[in-house]
């Protein structure tokens, strides 16, 4: 049996996601501590400029004996302008930091030298409690809520009050829709069509957009877009899945973290938003690898039926025919309007 | 990790052999046996690569196929324990041998490191095409950047393997050895757990040096240098030891190879260099003054392998595939070049999403007869993308008698899911035709159960195995194909022709312009087919306007007679186009 993919659309469920420096720096939260979506809990700095200075040549003398003019040991801070070597002579030869950094290697007359880089902080991304750290790189936290995965995300993340912008799961967001009453939130809307109404969002601005779908020609806009921007199904004119839109609708006016974090299949981490809510009963890690078995509900993630949610009836053992001639296994699903329809396993997703 | 290579002793020819191929995105395991002295597919059975999250162990996908082609051929295969039984055990349960292909493609970001750009960088870029690897940055001292802009270069690459060529063998090194040294400094100021691989395909002299000046910064392998002299080119042994280094890193980034490795002794092929194993042994086996060409359009890659006699070249682009890349194919074309191969009308906006929506759901198979003849569609293209940038590099015999088009070929093997499981081979053999191009007289055959890497594999343990099932049903024929290179007015005889059945029965008939015939023959028939084409036409068999009589083999298809003219030229318009195509799947019974 073949496995289908997973998304979760989960009410109450143990959320723990590990934040990463993308390069070796400091972290800055500590275990258990307490932290908002918007903490800072770690920093670096992302591609320093180098320098290599041939300081034996500088200082006129031979490679060998320049060495003992360093000033400074590899991974020592500088200050823009401090000697870095000599000084050697009656002139008083020196070689001095070009800018600030850190000495990176020395030796046999030569130096590398680290300029400062971009600074780069991570926020913590969601509300929770630091459960775990790795050194110099990552903290991992963890927080009780909704989660809802989507597909794809235009790379930003940003924290609101959840807002919804259309009646339906199916409805098209109009710019006219619009107001002052969704800025600085997370709108969620059915689909997105028109570029305009990013434009619109934009001019507000809102935090972040959860919609369905949206044309595939709206990716370099959204890309643009200060807001972060996550489709749940894909790109096209497919609606919300009904779980998604349905648990998002039930928790309007709460805060949510939108992380619209580009898919990345291998890792498992995926554009979600999160939705902190106060522990009632037990809530546990969503299960991963379920199996595909009857009664358990699926998303239809291409057409015909894309973006519709069923449950799955029976799994005929035998591959069938499909409308395109292809033998593929499939699955009989029940949809809500369609009744029973025929889908590949492998055009589901199991919701979770 | 080692490869048996071909030099290695063979102790005994085992007779069953199970193969494996772990691919992007399914794991194939076929098992091969002695049938009446003959070897046979006897099952082939594919389940997902577990190699993504939350698996991250491609060892439970192969498990899984393994135990359901148990099940297909009526043999235990895995033992109480979920082991495979190796040797074959008396009852008959088990095999005696297994090989392991891995065809996996992920980020492999790749720095090319030369000194001139015309001559080592050059080479080692035709080096990195041979092998599924992402170039992320070159350089080369012909580049004029200072030693910290192409330190900052390569630090910014974030590379995984750094691939370094220059100078010839036995020439000048202090260019090289200086360059090294940015190299060394770059790959130091990594952290040690992110640092890349090195690979050295330079000037073998210094080849210890080279060793020497690196094994503090980290890993340093050799291959044969790419630019043994300024004339001379040679990445075929490089080629191997890249692919290997490909796979290595892969490896040290998923898990549950362990066990499958250690049913082979440790011996894995990278899938590519599978096929080009068979490729290399069919140009070799087929006599005459053609050349063989395979082209896979998989989930994780296109790859060609083109064989002229005792060479074969390999092409590997990860970046043009129908899985997490698909979108991809728009930095290689326009979008109305996949549009013009469709026969339904959809609008552009509806194509760029199909495209966008496969790189999300990679496994997903089209259900509609409109994706279908989108994913058709994107196959073609992405044949025509790949052909177009590897064709020029092949090493033939002789000059292409036809400059713009390739050169002749025989046969053509077409694999990839799409290819093989299309509803039915007129949609294969027309995306062959249309993607590749050929010109004269071939043969199309279909790799119809993906096994040309697990053959690949299998060449270096068991070659009478892969001679064998080369040769039988498991690579049905599509047909042989008659397309001549030209052009002529829509409708007018670009060719006639008289097929002479062995049961004594002809056929005649002409062919016109910008259509394609076939012409029935069967899977196993032979018939003696005239051909004659119009003084515009050129069927490669002594200029334009020359005739012959052929041997012609049957296929799914039958004999294919593709009019359509050489270069292939598409209406403009999106109307005709589609009515084109739709005349063209006609035509071809698709």
């Amino acid at each position: 049996m073949e496995l289908p993919s997973q998304t979760h659309v989960a009410p109450l469920v143990i959320v723990r996601r590990r934040r990463a420096l993308p390069l070796p720096g400091t972290i800055t939260a500590r275990l258990n501590q307490k932290v908002q979506a918007g903490d800072l809990i770690g920093r670096t700095t992302l591609y320093p400029k180098h320098f290599l200075i041939d300081v034996a040549h500088h200082l006129g003398v031979p490679p060998k004996k320049a060495d003992q003019y360093f000033r400074y040991k590899a991974g020592d801070a500088v200050s823009h302008g401090d000697i870095l070597a000599g000084p050697v002579g009656w002139m008083r030869r020196v070689v001095r930091a070009p800018v600030g950094g850190r000495v990176v290697v020395q030796g046999e007359g030569r130096l590398v030298f680290e300029a400062v880089g971009e600074p780069f902080e991570l926020r913590a991304g969601l509300p929770g409690v630091v459960v775990g750290m790795e050194a110099e790189r990552s903290v991992t936290i963890e927080t009780i809520g909704a989660l809802v995965e989507a597909v794809w995300g235009n790379g930003r993340e940003e924290a609101g009050v959840l807002r919804m912008a259309t009646p339906s799961a199916d409805t098209e967001l109009a710019a006219e829709a619009i107001d002052i009453s969704l800025r600085s939130t997370i709108v969620v809307a059915g689909r997105v069509a028109r570029p305009e109404v990013l434009q619109a969002l934009a001019n507000l601005p809102v935090r972040g957009l959860m919609a369905g779908s949206m044309p595939a020609a709206l990716v370099p806009a959204a890309r643009e877009a200060h807001f972060a921007l996550a489709l749940t199904d894909g790109f096209g004119t497919q609606p919300m899945n009904s779980a998604a839109f349905e648990l998002l609708a039930s928790n309007v006016g709460r805060d949510a973290s939108l992380n619209a974090q580009p898919l990345n299949a291998w890792m498992g981490s995926r554009p979600e938003l999160v939705i902190p809510l106060p522990a009632v009963g037990t809530a546990d890690v969503p299960a991963e690898g379920v199996a595909p078995t009857v009664g358990r509900r699926v998303r239809i993630i291409r057409a015909p039926y894309a973006g519709k949610v069923g449950t799955i009836a029976s799994m005929p053992h035998e591959q069938v025919a499909l409308p395109s001639g292809l033998m593929a296994a499939c699955l009989e699903v029940e949809l809500t309007e369609e009744g029973m329809v025929l889908v590949p396993l492998a055009n589901v997703d199991i919701l979770e | 990790m080692s490869e048996r290579t071909s030099t290695s002793p063979i102790k005994q020819e085992p007779e069953s052999l199970l193969a494996v191929d772990v691919g992007t995105v399914s794991t194939r395991v076929a098992l091969f046996d002695v049938v009446e002295s003959q070897y046979r597919l006897l099952g082939v059975t594919t389940a997902p690569t577990t190699a993504e999250f939350p698996y991250l162990d491609v060892s439970e996908g192969i498990h899984h196929a393994v135990e359901t082609l148990g099940v297909i051929v009526g043999r235990s295969l895995l033992d109480d324990k979920g082991s495979l039984m190796l040797p074959s055990r008396p009852d008959g349960n088990g095999v005696d041998v297994a090989v392991l292909s891995f065809s996996l493609t992920a980020d492999v970001r790749t720095a090319l490191v030369g000194l001139l750009p015309e001559y080592s960088l050059r080479s080692v870029r035709n080096l990195a095409r041979s092998a599924p690897v992402r170039v992320a940055a070159e350089v080369s001292l012909g580049d004029r950047q200072s030693e910290e802009s192409l330190l900052d270069v390569l630090i910014r690459a974030r590379p995984d393997l750094i691939v370094i060529a220059g100078g010839t063998e036995g020439g000048a090194s202090q260019a090289l050895l200086q360059t090294l040294e940015v190299v060394g400094l770059s790959v130091h100021l990594f952290s040690v757990d992110t640092r890349p691989q090195i690979l050295f395909v330079g000037n073998g002299e210094v080849a210890d040096r080279v060793r020497e000046l690196l094994k503090d910064v980290g890993a340093v392998y050799v291959g044969p240098n790419v630019r043994p002299s300024l004339e001379v080119e040679s990445i075929d042994g490089s080629r191997t030891e890249l692919n290997h280094r490909v796979v290595e890193l892969l490896r040290s980034k998923i898990s549950g190879l362990d066990e499958p490795l250690s049913w082979t002794s440790g011996a894995l092929t990278p899938g590519a260099l599978g096929i080009g194993t068979i490729v290399r042994f069919l140009g070799q086996a087929y006599e005459g003054n053609k050349g063989v060409l395979a082209a896979s359009i998989g989930a994780g890659s296109t790859i060609l392998a083109a064989s002229f006699g005792p060479t074969m070249d390999l092409s590997v682009r990860p970046d043009l595939n129908l899985g997490r890349e698909t979108v991809a194919l728009l930095d290689h074309c326009a979008l109305e070049e996949i549009v013009r191969w469709l026969p339904v009308d959809l609008t552009d906006g509806q194509v760029r999403d199909y495209l966008y929506n496969k790189a999300l759901y990679p496994r997903t198979v089209p259900a509609t007869v409109e994706e279908l003849w989108l994913e058709q569609a994107v196959a073609r293209q992405l044949l025509r993308v790949a052909v177009g940038a590897a064709s020029p590099y092949w090493r033939l015999r002789r000059a292409r008698p036809w400059p713009a088009l390739l050169p002749p070929l025989e046969p053509i093997l077409g694999a990839g899911s799409v290819l093989a499981h299309a509803p039915r081979p007129g949609q294969a053999a027309l995306m062959l035709l249309d993607g590749l191009e050929p010109a004269g007289i071939t043969t199309l055959v279909l790799d119809a159960h993906g096994l040309l890497p697990l053959l690949g594999a299998a060449a270096h343990v068991n070659p009478l195995a892969v001679v064998q099932v080369l040769s039988s049903s498991s690579f049905p024929s599509l047909g042989t194909v008659v397309a001549p290179a030209g052009r002529a007015r829509q409708g007018d005889t670009a060719l006639r022709y008289t097929l002479a059945y062995e049961s004594g029965r002809q056929v005649r008939g002409q062919v016109l312009a910008g259509s394609i015939e076939v012409l029935p023959l069967p899977v196993g028939e032979k018939a003696r087919l005239a051909v004659q084409p119009s003084r515009r036409f050129d069927l490669g068999l002594g200029g334009a306007g020359h005739g012959g009589t052929i041997t012609v083999s049957g296929g799914l298809v039958g004999v294919i007679l593709d009019a359509r003219g050489r270069p292939l030229v598409l209406p403009t318009e999106r109307d005709r186009q589609r009515r084109a195509q739709e005349e063209w799947l006609m035509q071809i019974g698709a």
